[in-house]
């Protein structure tokens, strides 16, 4: 299954980030640049303003050779305008007439011939040459005609840097509270979009980790929403109420087929304990053959000498013997099949083995196997079904002997043979069953567990037997595999751990 | 559990799909917030001060400036720009420069013409009146106007105004030109002489305007009652800017006075006198002087006669009895 490495939510939560931040920076700079020029052509229409007006007021002390007029008039520009910082006035002779310097009016402002050679009014921009210099709007307006003089005026400039910056500040400001506000939207937008999402996502991953066996899965909450959001998707649901909606109802047919397939199961394997009776009943039937005709052969001898106590005496036990010999059978086969239920109990490995090997007892004798057992001194009792793994291992026992027989027929002087071995391996008991029969072709070994799958002939195999056996050491929490190599042996491992984890059933 | 590759790619595929129009979208903005500077920019030096001198004056070369003073008949700037094309064309002529003096009252322009400090000035016809029979100006020419060498003072009073006749001006607000004016003072002063009428009450209040037009628009605007003005004036301000006396109802025309005149201080030497007397009366026979004196609503300039202005000494005398 893959880890959600991005989740949902940081993905909404950068988008809107990116939205916001793009947005913010494209308003600063368009709105700063539309702003600046704004202030800039206010400045440049103040300055205009602040000269012609000037100009205008100069003409008559200027035509009246008024000096003390003039200068009253620059006096005033820098008293009443705060941006102004100096005005002066030339005649067209190149004589200063009034001034707002201390020392003089500079040099460089005065060799500005090409400045006001033209006949219009011209504004440029100076820099101060010392260090401390502020960016100056120089303005030149003729008073009346450059023939008569000329009013120079300097306003500060950088009061448009000023203003500009308060407004970068205060847009930075917005902009900070936009994405503030941008991400805790983000955060919500994203918590509400994004949590039928988990939902789904904790509730498929509950569904993909849950043991088989359990067959109740958790529904998404379609209701863990705040109550007016459930009364919104009641009345305008959306693909996401949809889709919950339609994985509950999925979730819940899983259940019941689920459900159905345990009872076909718990029903395939009572029809292939039936299909293992049917294969062990000649055995069983020779089993309880033997012990019978000897006990007939001992009453025959009995009736027809009943004097011969003595001989007698010897008969009666042997009937006694073949009874019980022909009760363990029975009872053997009754416990077999008559216990159904996951009862789960201490089994010991020796006696599972000893069981199961007493019921193919016959088959074995008649197909001359040896059956050798390899116990791992003191190997503890593990907790299972007994009932259950008799079944798993009669049916590996089936498939060995099945295999050894179908080699033996095609093989001279071949003597088939059983290994079993048990050991401990860390928390579980390991099993391993090797025969040296006909094996499994490579191209179906990855379909032995598959129900219904069997190489055998028609009749001879219901093809569940190993998934059957698949399924049951799957409950006890073990594992069950197959190595194999054509024509010369396969081996059956499966491990169950000492105590099962979750006893259910 | 590792990633397939594939999807690296195609995310990063996805990156560059976003990013490319991002980036052209800031380098556009970036363009555009480009500030366009309208203004050239230049380095001053605000401690570099006194090594430029004014351009060489006339006042130093062999020719100085003709300097031409010019009554405040109509206010500065107005005269400034009737008569520069005059004051230049004369300049042209006598190829010297000419400095126009201007100044606020007609007392002090009989300054200069009294210190010599101008050589030539166009002056009010009592100011002629008075400064010639002291002995202190000569007559240089007279404008025609209209075919004549004279004109006349107008009385005027606001229409909203119930004024007819100069006896409705008692208790009202006027305005005189200027004390040393003929048809903007000394007339109403005659006026009111012969109807008996002259004392300190008759008017509510008195102001001087220092200019013709500003006493038509002080009247027009309703600021005063009423006004005595130069009648060429106002018949211009008329003709020209009918809006700009709409206001104005006319009482009295005077009589036809001699018109004021330009004059030139007794001590500016006689070849001057007659260089300066040859251009003016000279002027309507070229287009560039015709075109000037049509624009001033002169026709020609005449040596003049002392003897047309007789009447205004006439006046002078009885008012400043």
């Amino acid at each position: 299954m893959k880890r959600v490495a991005a989740p949902l939510f940081m993905k909404v939560l950068l988008a809107v980030t990116v939205v916001v931040l793009t947005f913010g920076a494209i308003n600063i700079t368009v709105i700063l640049s539309h702003i600046r020029g704004s202030i800039q052509a206010e400045l440049d229409q103040h300055a205009l303003f602040v000269a012609r007006s000037s100009a205008k007021a100069a003409e008559h002390p200027l035509l009246y050779d008024d000096f003390v007029g003039l200068q009253r008039i620059v006096d005033d520009l820098l008293e009443l305008d705060s941006l102004v910082v100096y005005a002066f006035i030339e005649a067209a002779t190149g004589k200063i007439l009034a001034h707002s310097f201390e020392r003089g009016v500079p040099d460089d402002l005065r060799s500005t011939a090409e400045f006001i050679s033209d006949t219009t009014l011209q504004m440029r921009r100076i820099i101060p040459a010392m260090a401390s210099g502020r960016s100056i709007l120089d303005v030149a307006v003729p008073i009346i005609d450059r023939s008569v003089g000329v009013m120079r005026i300097g306003l500060h400039e950088d009061s448009v840097n000023a203003s500009a910056s308060i407004l970068l500040r205060w847009l930075i400001i917005m902009i900070s509270l936009f994405l503030l506000l941008g991400i805790t939207g983000a955060f919500a937008f994203a918590h509400i979009i994004t949590r039928p999402g988990k939902a789904i996502s904790s509730v498929a991953t509950e569904i993909a980790r849950t043991q088989s066996g359990r067959y109740t899965f958790p529904r998404i909450a379609v209701n863990s929403r705040p109550l007016f959001l459930q009364r919104m998707h009641a009345r305008w649901p959306d693909e996401m109420d949809v889709l919950i909606e339609d994985l509950n109802a999925m979730i819940e047919r899983l259940e019941t087929t689920l459900a159905q397939l345990q009872k076909t199961q718990a029903s395939l394997l009572q029809s292939e304990k039936l299909a293992s009776i049917g294969t062990l009943a000649a055995g069983i039937a020779h089993e309880i053959n033997n012990p019978l005709a000897g006990l007939q052969n001992c009453v025959r001898r009995v009736q027809r000498f009943p004097a011969q106590s003595k001989k007698n005496e010897q008969y009666i036990s042997l009937i006694a013997g073949a009874a019980t010999q022909i009760e363990h059978v029975v009872q053997g086969l009754l416990s077999f099949t008559r216990k159904q239920h996951f009862e789960l109990s201490e089994i010991n490995v020796h006696s599972l083995l000893d069981n199961v090997i007493q019921f193919v007892s016959y088959r074995l004798r008649s197909l001359n196997i040896d059956v050798h057992l390899e116990v791992e001194d003191g190997l503890p009792a593990f907790r299972g079904s007994r009932n259950h793994l008799q079944q798993v291992v009669l049916n590996l026992m089936v498939n060995g002997i099945d295999a050894i027989q179908t080699r033996a027929a095609s093989e001279e002087n071949f003597h088939g043979e059983l290994l079993f071995k048990a050991c401990r391996s860390g928390e579980q008991v390991q099993i391993s069953m090797r025969d040296n029969g006909v094996g499994i072709p490579q191209h179906c070994i990855d379909q032995v567990f598959d129900p219904f799958f069997t190489t055998k002939e028609v009749g001879k195999g219901t093809g569940l037997g190993l998934a059957v056996s698949y399924n049951i050491i799957k409950e006890h929490g073990g594992e069950l595999w197959v190595e194999s190599e054509e024509g010369r042996f396969t081996v059956f491992t499966l491990t169950i751990p000492f105590s099962m984890p979750g006893e259910t059933k | 559990m590792k990633r397939p590759e594939y999807q690296y790619a195609s995310s990063r595929a996805h990156h560059r799909y976003v990013i490319t129009p991002v980036a052209l979208l800031l380098c556009f903005l970036a363009a555009c917030g480009e500030r366009v500077d309208k203004q050239p920019t230049v380095i001053v030096d605000f401690e570099q001060v006194g090594s430029v001198h004014e351009l060489p004056s006339d006042s130093s070369s062999a020719h100085p400036p003709l300097r031409v003073a010019l009554s405040a008949m109509l206010s500065p700037e107005e005269t400034f720009s009737h008569y520069l094309d005059l004051v230049t064309y004369i300049s042209g002529r006598m190829g010297r420069k000419v400095e126009i003096k201007q100044r606020r009252s007609y007392r002090e322009t009989n300054i200069l013409l009294e210190r010599e400090e101008v050589d030539v000035a166009f002056v009010c016809s009592i100011v002629y009146a008075d400064l010639s029979d002291r002995g202190v100006v000569d007559l240089l020419a007279v404008p025609v106007s209209q075919g004549r060498v004279h004109y006349r003072a107008f009385i005027l009073a606001n229409r909203s105004q119930d004024i007819h006749t100069v006896a409705d001006l008692k208790g009202r607000t006027f305005a005189y030109t200027d004390p040393l004016s003929f048809s903007g003072y000394a007339y109403m002063q005659y006026r009111l002489h012969t109807l008996s009428l002259a004392g300190d009450n008759f008017f509510s209040d008195v102001f001087f305007s220092h200019a013709h037009d500003h006493s038509i628009r002080l009247v027009n605007k309703g600021i005063v009652d009423a006004a005595t003005v130069h009648s060429l004036i106002y018949d211009s301000f008329s003709a020209y800017y009918p809006e700009a006396v709409k206001n104005i109802r006319v009482i009295e025309r005077s009589g036809y006075y001699g018109i004021p005149p330009f004059v030139t201080p007794v001590g500016t030497p006689d070849s001057t006198k007659a260089l300066l007397r040859e251009i003016f009366c000279s002027m309507h026979e070229n287009t560039r002087g015709q075109a000037i004196l049509s624009a001033l609503g002169i026709d020609r300039f005449i040596p003049g006669n002392d003897a047309e202005y007789d009447t205004v000494r006439e006046i002078n005398r009885t008012v400043r009895r």
